[in-house]
């Protein structure tokens, strides 16, 4: 079992035809993952990496059945290719493009509001349920399918994180990578909601990081739920002074979450396991999962 | 991306918005000028730095004088302005050393009746362009907005749509504005979120927002533009080239990564921002102080992960290199080991190198790495990488020391804020 994606998941690729793209296409399919099209307006009917190549995201659903769509499309137009997808009703996004501008994510925000679809990103290094599906730009070689449900905002840091569980002997149900933008998709309660009800995930980790206010409400939902299985947590940048700011709106909307600390406490309040460095990652997740 | 205040205040002004008449100025000469055009007998001039607080901070080596001083003469202007250019203004958002000042705004002085305070940004909970409004403007709003919320008020935007006549109204009422005024606050809230989309804005807060007489006008200006946008925004660009900061990160941003010096003594380079903070905490726990802050993206090619390495050797105050790489995605290690080859090749004095690499091609890059630069210490983990680096500059064992927060200075989330950035 795993979260979100699986060995049935039908993913195409938006952008198939760029050199990112075909780099780590050709890896996923190498890995097992149902690739089964992509996306290039202009370019349809054509054949890439043995994919057929569709106008639109609607024409690439319809011949193939795919759920699930990776998004690898420049800034200036990912965003109107991630309304595509979900105008075109796919259940699952992943969208790898970095630096969006932040008000074209109100209007995927907007759109997504009115949707069933689920987002993961922008600025995701991806999700993996290893040995079943690898949707991203996550090193393969890291992973083995194993115990552990991992959320994270920092893309790099994810793969100290997994390297450590893999070391650890406990493995991945599911990595997800969130994304660090402020404006994104799916958050760490939405992925702890699903790991939740997975029987293979034995315990949660959380990769967080200062700023923003997401570790914050985490913790309330971790504290009301009761959750029912161990999490673990590393808050990266705790030796950081409070931020420097420009003016005090950001601060206000804010409330005064953002630190590190704040964080930590209100994590470990819910009951939350938070190491302080991350080499701990990988021994603290094994003596809670075996006892 | 912020802008000063007299460039915020040139784009609210096109859009609409009532400024006080002002004009920017770099030597007193100029300043006295633009105060006998802008006429009158009072003038404000107000130190033009990327911070708030200027009123409330001091500038260096001079607790009694503010960033924003009142002016009453011609000659005031000249010693005033002789005082800030080129000093530093300390304040509660600068840090310890305070920013230069390069520029003063020079505005007229004006009596006004009242102070609110309005802004516009992203709320990072609702996702939606949001309106922030009270009627207690001035530098306390961060405090009143702690002790007594329901004071400040937020107002949510639909963007295709954009602020709600009705909503607009209800907020005009709770500042308790006139008919007149009321129907003035709606423009500039209209004024605003027109701005706001149409240079993709990140945040403009206008405190004070003054009222007097029949109109409201905007007393300072703080406008951060999205960087991310800037490839459809010549404007915007155009304002980023005009404000060169001096230490370093703009040729660092031009080259495609975020720099910051820390004041410590341990340069460092790591790819990707999560790592970088990482590795920054471990230095920490270790009693290490970091040179700086640098996150590499994970697509640099070797020529600029050598720029990034001579960037942080530029700063004479690192006496150590640690390089924490976990290869991956686009990021391959031999890429970290070949730049390193060419600054050996252009650098005759290289300080003692720490490397900890990890993940794709790590194996071939430390093989590389051994046999044209036997010099480099290699490290297993981060770990271990951090306390070799602490004990190269100590010349002392290093252990784990210290678990507590708080050990470089600030300016560092701020890349994690992106859309408030």
């Amino acid at each position: 079992m795993s979260i979100f994606v699986d060995a049935e998941t039908r993913v195409i690729c938006q952008g198939i035809t760029g050199i990112q793209a075909t780099f780590y296409v050709e890896r996923a399919i190498a890995s097992g993952t149902k690739m089964v099209g992509g996306v290039r307006p202009g370019k349809g009917g054509r054949q890439h990496l043995d994919l057929p190549v569709f106008d639109t995201v609607q024409q690439a659903k319809d011949a193939t059945g795919a759920d699930t769509t990776v998004v690898f499309v420049p800034k200036a137009v990912a965003a109107a290719a991630i309304i595509e997808a979900i105008e075109a009703g796919m259940a699952l996004i992943v969208c790898i493009t970095e630096h969006i501008p932040v008000l074209d994510m109100v209007d995927v925000l907007q759109a997504l509001e009115k949707s069933d679809s689920k987002l993961i990103g922008p600025n995701s290094p991806g999700i993996i349920t290893p040995g079943a599906c690898r949707i991203g730009i996550m090193p393969i070689e890291i992973f083995q399918p194993g115990s552990v449900g991992i959320v994270t905002r920092s893309s790099t840091l994810t793969y100290e994180a997994v390297l450590q569980t893999s070391v650890a002997g406990l493995g991945q149900s599911t990595c997800i990578g969130i994304g660090g933008d402020t404006v994104r998709g799916m958050g760490f309660i939405d992925c702890l909601e699903r790991f939740k009800d997975d029987p293979d995930t034995k315990a949660v980790l959380l990769i967080g990081e200062i700023g923003g206010s997401e570790e914050e409400s985490t913790a309330e939902y971790l504290g009301q739920t009761g959750y029912p299985k161990p999490v673990v947590a590393y808050i990266a940048g705790q030796s950081a002074m409070p931020e420097r700011r420009m003016g005090h709106a950001s601060a206000i909307i804010e409330g005064g979450t953002g630190a590190a600390a704040g964080k930590i406490e209100a994590l470990q309040n819910a009951g939350v396991r938070v190491v302080q460095l991350p080499l701990e990652i990988g021994s603290t997740v094994a003596s809670l999962i075996h006892g | 991306m912020n802008l000063h205040e007299y460039q915020g205040k040139g784009i609210l002004s096109s859009y609409g918005i009532s400024v006080p008449r002002g004009e920017v100025a770099s030597t007193p000469d100029q300043a006295e000028k633009t105060a006998s055009q802008i006429g009158g007998t009072h003038w404000m001039v107000k130190a033009q730095v990327l911070a708030g607080g200027r009123a409330r901070g001091h500038l260096a080596g001079n607790e009694g004088m503010a960033g924003i001083r009142r002016a009453s003469s011609l000659a005031d202007i000249r010693s005033v302005s002789m005082e800030f250019l080129g000093n530093n203004l300390i304040t509660s958002q600068t840090g310890a050393q305070g920013e230069r000042i390069e520029k003063v705004y020079i505005e007229q002085a004006l009596e006004i009746e009242r102070e609110l305070a309005v802004a516009m940004l992203v709320d990072p909970g609702t996702k939606r362009i949001t309106l922030i409004y009270t009627h207690l403007g001035g530098s306390d709003i961060e405090s009143v907005a702690a002790q007594q919320p329901d004071l400040v008020r937020k107002l949510d935007i639909d963007k295709a749509i954009g602020p709600s006549a009705e909503k607009v109204e209800k907020a005009a009422s709770e500042l308790a504005l006139d008919p007149g005024l009321s129907a003035r606050f709606g423009e500039i809230v209209n004024h605003l979120f027109r701005f706001f989309v149409e240079r993709d804005a990140t945040l403009v807060e206008i405190n004070p927002l003054a009222v007097r007489g029949s109109d409201l006008l905007a007393l300072d200006a703080k406008v951060s533009l999205d960087e991310n946008a800037l490839f459809r925004q010549p404007e915007n660009r155009q304002l980023e080239l005009d404000n060169k900061i001096a230490d370093g990160r703009l040729r660092a941003s031009w080259d495609g990564f975020n720099y910051f010096r820390l004041g410590g003594n341990i340069g460092c380079l790591t790819v990707g921002a999560g790592l970088a903070m990482a590795t920054l905490d471990t230095i920490h726990a270790y009693g290490g102080k970091p040179a700086n802050f640098l996150d590499l993206p994970p697509d640099s090619q070797m020529s600029r992960t050598r720029d990034a390495i001579e960037v942080i050797l530029g700063n004479p105050e690192a006496r150590v290199l640690l390089i924490n790489v976990f290869g991956g995605g686009i990021m391959r290690c031999d890429t970290i080991a070949d730049a390193m080859l060419l600054v050996k090749r252009s650098t005759p004095h290289l300080p003692p190198i720490v490397v900890r690499l990890a993940g794709t091609n790590a194996e071939l890059a430390i093989r590389r790495l051994k046999e044209a630069m036997p010099e480099v210490v290699v490290a297993s983990n981060m770990g271990d990488a951090a306390k070799f680096a602490v004990e190269r500059t100590s010349g002392e064992p290093a252990t784990e020391v210290n678990r507590q927060p708080g050990g470089w200075p600030g300016r560092i989330s701020r890349w994690f804020q992106r859309a408030c950035r």
